[in-house]
């Protein structure tokens, strides 16, 4: 598959998951919280278009309501994260000094955390639910964008644009956000381009360790885990799951690759 | 060298005490009283004054710290609310298992990486090279969680060769080693093929040509120890990544380690253990990341006086 293919079907994935989480409540066949227990574990069918899951809930449903939750989850982590990483990266950069240095170093202990513990350690003690999975998302995302920021923003500092507007007077808020911010955001937003996979993964892999949003409320990791535990009976519960968050990640990856060499281009 | 050597361990001190601060606050800033938490609103008063004394709630906030780090330089990490013996010989138990697994999902990567990516380096564009960048793309976007089921579905049904669950017979280590050892092989041969393609432009290599050696040859012998050093920061980099990986693989595998214990305390609200795992991972982390360094300035003199 030639490059060009790829990165089509990477955003035709996108493009479809999105359509699928925008319309779940139009598309569902049935409520995806309501069980029946006559029904478990169906194979596909008319009125189950992709079966039952143990409790025999309609998977089609929880499908696209999952879809629902993981992507916002993974879309407004993604947006807080860089709010946050770039307001504190490029004003510790600008001020340099004691605001630098605390925030440097609170960088570097929440870095040598690996992965998504950060994220396991913070729904561990706020709880589980859509509001703590956000937090504890971006509470792991903000940091890189704020290492990017703050160099941007130390030697954004240093330049002729950003001295003159000193000497006329500015603030720091409106140097950060008239000068500095405008000269950051293509940097970050490829950035975040290529770390929204790895936000998408870590909310599956909360979900999937049972430490997502509040059950009846699926997403996909939460029904990949499901799945797991009736795998040999049933597979496509849990295939089916695994096989949507492999083509977004995927995609997001795809997507991350390519477009910061496109934003720089421009 | 001495001098690097020492300000690097040296800085690992604040970085240490940062974090132990980190998870001690999270513990104690949070909304909610602990007690009522951990033994649900409706626990008898004795239980909750006891429990309060135990966690020395009891106390103020700055001997509630001081405290807290003595206990830890004792190698005290308290009590289990759930199975009532202490963290310590709880994480003794877990700890081994998980560190197994790491280390065999590890060997496995390296084995992997490294004839990947010289084959790949070879012929830059290659069909070879093709071939090992759609593994090293679908390694990175497979998630574990479901890579893991996968791998667990065909050992089941279509080739029943190997233990699929639980960690008691021999061959048990081998799936979730696998689920584990290919991102890690991923990324580490896309590192070791850039690195590679980097070394392969050099002039050294030219002369090495020049004499006469053979493309393999000088591959094997002249660019290879050069181009290793890059891989194995990242290797030591990535020991984080299969920890916490492992957290994932061991819930799919019934795996009795580290990951198993962690999720389990998290759901009974086990305070004490779930923050002597974190503390266990991140100093598994923090040490690995460490050892990335000094072996990298121990290999490139080049590091060492910068």
């Amino acid at each position: 598959m030639n490059e060009a293919a790829r990165t089509r079907l990477a955003w035709g994935f996108l493009a479809l998951w999105t359509a699928c989480a925008l319309l779940a409540p139009l598309l569902a066949p049935a409520p995806y919280a309501a069980t029946d227990l006559s029904a478990r574990l169906q194979g596909p069918s008319w009125r189950h278009p992709l079966g039952t899951d143990d409790l025999g809930r309609d998977v089609m449903s929880r499908i696209l309501f999952g879809g629902r939750v993981s992507l916002s989850v993974t879309g407004l982590s993604l947006a807080l994260a860089l709010v946050i990483g770039t307001g504190v990266g490029l004003l510790s950069g600008y001020l340099g000094g004691l605001a630098d240095l605390v925030t440097g170093r609170l960088v570097d202990i929440l870095l040598a955390l690996p992965g998504i513990l950060l994220a396991i350690t913070l729904v561990a003690y706020v709880g589980r639910g859509f509001a703590p999975l956000v937090l504890a998302l971006s509470c792991t995302a903000w940091v890189g964008y704020a290492r990017v920021a703050r160099s941007l923003a130390l030697s954004l500092r240093e330049r002729e644009f950003v001295t003159a507007s000193r000497a006329a007077g500015a603030g720091t808020l409106h140097i950060v956000w008239r000068h500095l911010l405008p000269q950051a955001v293509p940097v970050l937003a490829a950035q975040a381009a290529a770390g929204a996979a790895g936000v998408l993964l870590s909310e599956a892999g909360l979900s999937f360790l049972g430490l997502g949003v509040q059950p009846p409320q699926p997403s996909w990791g939460e029904m990949l885990a499901a799945g797991c535990d009736v795998l040999l009976e049933a597979p496509h519960l849990a295939l089916v799951p695994g096989a949507l968050i492999f083509s977004a990640v995927w995609a997001l990856n795809v997507i991350g690759e390519d477009l910061p060499g496109q934003i720089a281009a421009e | 060298m001495r001098r690097y050597l020492l300000r690097r361990v040296i800085l690992f001190f604040p970085t240490l005490l940062g974090l132990l601060t980190f998870v001690f606050l999270l513990g104690r800033a949070l909304p909610g009283d602990p007690v009522d938490l951990m033994l649900g609103e409706n626990a008898a008063p004795e239980a909750r004054t006891s429990l309060r004394k135990a966690l020395r709630l009891d106390e103020p906030m700055l001997d509630q710290y001081g405290g807290y780090l003595g206990d830890l330089a004792r190698g005290r990490l308290g009590v289990s609310l759930r199975t009532g013996r202490s963290v310590s010989t709880e994480l003794a138990e877990a700890f081994p298992r998980t560190g197994e697994l790491g280390l065999a999902a590890l060997f496995m990567a390296c084995c992997a990486a490294l004839p990947m990516g010289l084959a790949a380096a070879r012929r830059p564009g290659g069909r070879v090279d093709r071939a090992v960048r759609t593994f090293t793309t679908a390694g990175l976007s497979l998630p574990s969680f479901f890579l893991g089921p996968l791998l667990l579905l065909a050992f089941a049904v279509l080739w029943p060769v190997l233990p699929v669950s639980g960690a008691d017979e021999p061959g048990s280590l081998i799936l979730p080693a696998v689920t584990l050892a290919v991102p890690l092989a991923a990324v580490m041969t896309r590192v070791l093929r850039a690195s590679l393609l980097t070394e392969s432009g050099k002039d050294y290599l030219q002369t090495a040509r020049m004499k006469g050696l053979s493309d393999g040859r000088v591959f094997r012998t002249h660019a290879l120890p050069n181009a290793l050093l890059p891989p194995l920061t990242v290797l030591g980099l990535q020991v984080g990544a299969v920890l916490t990986g492992a957290i994932l693989a061991e819930r799919i595998f019934r795996w009795p380690g580290m990951g198993t214990l962690v999720v389990t305390a998290i759901k009974s609200r086990d305070y004490p253990v779930v923050q002597g795992a974190v503390l266990a991972f991140a100093l598994v982390a923090l040490l690995s990341s460490l050892a990335a360094d000094l072996l990298y300035a121990w290999a490139d003199p080049r590091v060492r006086y910068e």
